[in-house]
């Protein structure tokens, strides 16, 4: 009997579509039932008969999103029933616990890589269906990836970092996975697509690297190929292993349409194998290369400017073009995403690399004027920069205006107490109002007269500014 | 003949269990109540019954439920009679809560395996009985043709057995359901288990969320003899009862009680039981049922019986006990639970209990709902005249007292509009931020 399934991804910014509802959409056409698929809670969904309610989740600082909207669809839709709705995906199954503590639900956890998982009496394993990408048709969602062949070559990762959940989620390393009667199967339900995007979580380690390659070259993404008269691009998604990339590898790589090759580069003590391995695929004429920097883990932004710069030199040096894409460090468990590790790090410091980012839209470019000016010359002027206020950091442009070198003559008098207090003020006061009380009762003028410049709402206010009760 | 009747044979089938089973709870969560009056009454009856506590531990990602209970505990000498019995509980004339000897059936009906660990006082032995729980569902299901008694049944489904344990002063009693599943799955959904628990069970009442529940322990004290509370953890987290002071209502407001009213339920000289009801400030709308303190509820050896709706029709409409907030506390030993304690076993002390209540709290509280309500039927009708645009919220003539009461959010509106025309005058002696300030206008 045909049933009416509905797939639900809680309302959070992704870029990437949901991989686990498509595969659990293709089972469900399989078995001939009616799928439909929503973005967060829809009251529309309320007067319909669903036999089965998937709610996926994605990062654990989604926690109140995704929490809310199990808690939407089991109350509303399902008026309590926990036996009809099911969650999964990667939040789920980290904090499965607490997620059935706080919903009620027993979430399912991890990879669906077995039959009967998911409660029906049938041979069929969901992780090896071919994703839905008819499941969005007719809604607006925008996500990217729809015209590449998106998926994996292993599942897995030999190590167990302790910033990272893939242990967790897949605790058994796949060698392989046949990439070909994979995409073949695309091709026969939804047509060629353009790229080839890999989520493997270390696919260097698989000890079939070179068979995977052959695989992809294969399928039409050697060097140079292309499909439509456009370069057909391979993305190693979730980044290579410095340490397992090694010579041959390179080459072979270097034979595939990789665009870009992503190096991850957690700790400024790699710096010699992540150098040495860059230079290495400049060797081998792969160039576009793109760089994971975690920070806000057990380094400080020294370690962090220095990382960038390192990637501006290699550029210079070796002319390559290196993206850094710095990742702040969130512990697996949290439920937000106001983790800092102190001392090293402050609210402040950590807003304004944020800051800085956002004006570069995530990466950082590979120009060396801008960098400098981004980030700045050297590690005290970038700790002096993590210091300025929003609307100077946002809008410096390419010579400083006035405002900034006020901002900086008045900075540079400040001893380190002081600046060690401007930053706790900032960092305790996020509110107007707060910010506005802290002002009133500081005693310090030199820091009462730097913190005027993180007041500019104040200037237009009709109302007395800085009152402090004495008219 | 006489001598034809002692020679004929008596057969008890094996349906029975499936009665006492299956066939007993609709609502599987009725197997915590079952659990935990075993456990209270083990407690009730410990020598030194001092840092006794009950632990339930819900496991659903192993499908597993613990129950255990620090009491007394069962010594390896009477494991196998207690145990290996069915429906002959030694505790009928104790005054205990549980008394028919079938409680601890009821999770049969919703696992694969039960497991009863107990050890009393003094003894290096723990006593272990296992129920093949699935086996006992294939025979109930496949052997229809030719059942097997009811001995038989046991015998082929239960073993009893005896493991050494270390502590001589442990005393306990600990059940665990593995391969535990239900309809709906309600069974592991925490936060149903703990609003059933925290209603049902004889938990305390929270000191810091209800400020009447030191009056009210003392009252029911001084008055019950037997009146006790016992600590019950949730994974790890203590239960109480859910009253607190404030509460929403169904007209999207709140509410919160002035007072506890205590009374005492009597026929004819003989006190049935004690209780008290809280007086409500505005008495305006039901309670929302999600807050789980709606209704008289009645309690016997401090455990619920039936449910929130038991008294509905004490009142005269059913819906206005969810206006009301208490507890009757039954002390007559001839008003008896009924095997579900969904109600009372049929007798005349059941007839006199129920009409008491009616005379006494249903009738009263009532005609206190209905005064309400007429009152603010009246300010209704006043309030239309005010010169402000509320008619579009009015419910419409159709609409019955309840929903005309529920949509009656008039008084917020008027403090809402009471505001625009301030500010509206405010605005007309000119944009002064002092008066602002000091009229409290944003």
């Amino acid at each position: 009997m045909s049933r009416n399934i509905l797939l639900v991804e809680p309302d959070y910014k992704t870029k990437f579509p949901p991989l686990g509802l498509m595969k659990i959409s293709s089972y469900h056409k399989l078995l001939g039932d009616t799928v439909h698929f929503v973005k967060g809670c829809k009251v529309e969904n309320l007067f319909n008969y669903w036999d089965r309610i998937y709610v996926t989740s994605l990062f654990t600082f989604n926690w109140k999103t995704t929490i809310d909207t199990i808690n939407f669809y089991k109350n509303n839709i399902l008026h309590g029933d926990t036996s009809r709705i099911l969650a999964g995906g990667i939040m789920a199954s980290l904090m499965a616990e607490e997620v059935w503590k706080t919903t009620g639900i027993v979430p399912h956890q991890g990879v669906i890589n077995k039959p009967g998982m998911v409660g029906d009496d049938n041979d069929l394993v969901i992780d090896e269906m071919i994703p839905d990408y008819d499941l969005f048709n007719g809604g607006n969602y925008n996500y990217n990836l729809l015209d590449s062949y998106f998926g994996y070559s292993t599942r897995g990762c030999i190590r167990k970092c302790k910033f990272c959940g893939v242990h967790k989620l897949e605790p058994n390393f796949v060698e392989y996975k046949g990439l070909k009667p994979f995409v073949q199967k695309v091709i026969e339900k939804f047509g060629e697509k353009q790229h080839l995007v890999l989520f493997d979580n270390n696919i260097l380690a698989s000890k079939h690297f070179k068979k995977i390659i052959h695989d992809i070259m294969d399928l039409g993404f050697k060097k140079g190929d292309k499909l439509n008269n456009r370069v057909r691009y391979v993305d190693f998604n979730q980044g290579t292993d410095a340490f397992l990339l090694k010579k041959d590898f390179v080459q072979l790589i270097s034979q595939i349409n990789i665009h870009p090759l992503r190096i991850a580069f957690d700790s400024i003590k790699d710096k010699n194998v992540y150098c040495q391995k860059v230079k290495m695929a400049g060797e081998c004429g792969i160039r576009h290369l793109s760089n994971y920097i975690l920070y806000n883990f057990n380094d400080g932004p020294a370690d962090l400017w220095e990382r960038l710069k390192i990637n501006i030199d290699l550029n210079k040096q070796f002319d390559l073009s290196i993206y850094s894409f710095p990742m702040k460090y969130i512990p697996l468990n949290a439920k937000d995403r106001s983790f800092i590790n102190q001392p090293n790090w402050n609210w402040l410091f950590l807003r304004n690399v944020h800051r800085i980012l956002n004006v570069l839209k995530g990466s950082v470019m590979t120009g060396e004027d801008f960098f400098y000016r981004a980030f700045g010359r050297d590690v005290d002027e970038f700790e002096m920069i993590l210091h300025m206020p929003e609307n100077i950091i946002m809008y410096r442009g390419k010579q400083p205006k006035s405002e900034e070198k006020n901002w900086v003559k008045l900075f540079k008098k400040l001893t380190s107490l002081q600046k060690n207090n401007l930053i706790k003020i900032l960092s305790e006061n996020r509110k107007r109002d707060e910010l506005r009380n802290a002002y009133v009762k500081l005693s310090d003028g030199k820091i009462k007269k730097i913190l005027e410049y993180y007041m500019p709402f104040e200037k237009n206010n009709t109302l007395p500014l800085f009152d402090s009760g004495d008219n | 003949m006489k001598k034809n009747a002692q020679s004929s044979t008596f057969k008890a089938g094996m349906f029975l269990l499936e009665n006492l089973t299956s066939g007993m709870y609709n609502d599987p969560l009725t197997i915590y109540r079952e659990y935990i009056q075993n456990s209270v009454d083990a407690i009730e009856v410990k020598l030194n019954p001092k840092g006794a506590s009950i632990s339930i531990e819900l496991d659903p990602f192993n499908k597993t439920i613990s129950v255990s209970d620090t009491g007394v505990g069962i010594s390896s000498r009477e494991a196998e009679s207690i145990l290996g019995s069915i429906g002959c509980s030694n505790k009928a004339e104790t005054g205990l809560r549980g008394f028919r000897g079938i409680g601890r059936l009821g999770g049969l009906a919703f696992c694969d395996r039960a497991i009863f660990r107990t050890k009393a006082v003094g003894e290096n032995i723990e006593s272990i009985q296992e129920w093949d729980c699935k086996h006992l569902r294939h025979i109930l299901s496949n052997h229809k043709k030719t059942p097997f008694t009811l001995q038989e049944l046991f015998y082929n489904v239960t073993k009893l057995y005896k493991e050494n344990h270390k502590k001589p002063d442990d005393s306990y009693f600990k059940v665990t359901l593995e391969g535990v599943s239900s309809f709906r799955n309600y069974i592991f959904d925490i936060h149903k288990v703990k609003n059933y628990i925290s209603q049902v069970a004889p938990a305390p009442l929270d000191h810091n969320q209800f400020k009447f529940a030191g009056m009210l322990n003392n009252y029911l004290k001084a008055k019950i003899a037997t009146y006790k509370t016992f600590p019950i953890y949730l994974n790890g987290e203590k239960i109480y009862k859910p009253y607190r002071n404030e509460f929403r209502t169904t007209n999207k407001g709140s509410d919160f009680l002035d007072d506890v009213e205590p009374f005492v339920l009597k026929a004819e000289n003989q006190v049935l039981a004690y209780g008290w009801y809280g007086k409500r400030n505005n008495f305006l709308g039901a309670i929302n049922r999600t807050e789980n303190i709606a209704g008289i509820r009645v309690r016997a050896g401090n455990i619920l019986i039936g449910d929130a709706h038991l008294l509905d029709e004490c009142f005269r409409e059913p819906r206005f006990n969810g206006y009301v907030i208490g507890e009757i506390h039954i002390v007559s030993k001839e008003i008896i639970p009924n095997s579900r304690r969904d109600d009372f076993v049929d007798n005349p002390t059941k007839a006199f209990f129920y009409n008491a209540v009616e005379k006494e709290i249903g009738l009263s509280l009532s005609k206190q709902i209905r005064a309400q309500s007429q009152k603010l039927s009246k300010q209704k009708s006043s309030n239309s005249q005010l010169p402000i645009s509320i008619e579009k919220n009015a419910p419409p003539q159709s609409a019955s007292p309840d929903q005309q009461s529920r949509n009656f959010v008039k008084p917020d509106l008027i403090k809402q509009t009471e505001k625009e025309l301030l500010n509206k005058i405010i605005s007309s002696c000119g944009k002064c931020a002092k008066l602002a300030a000091i009229l409290n206008i944003k």
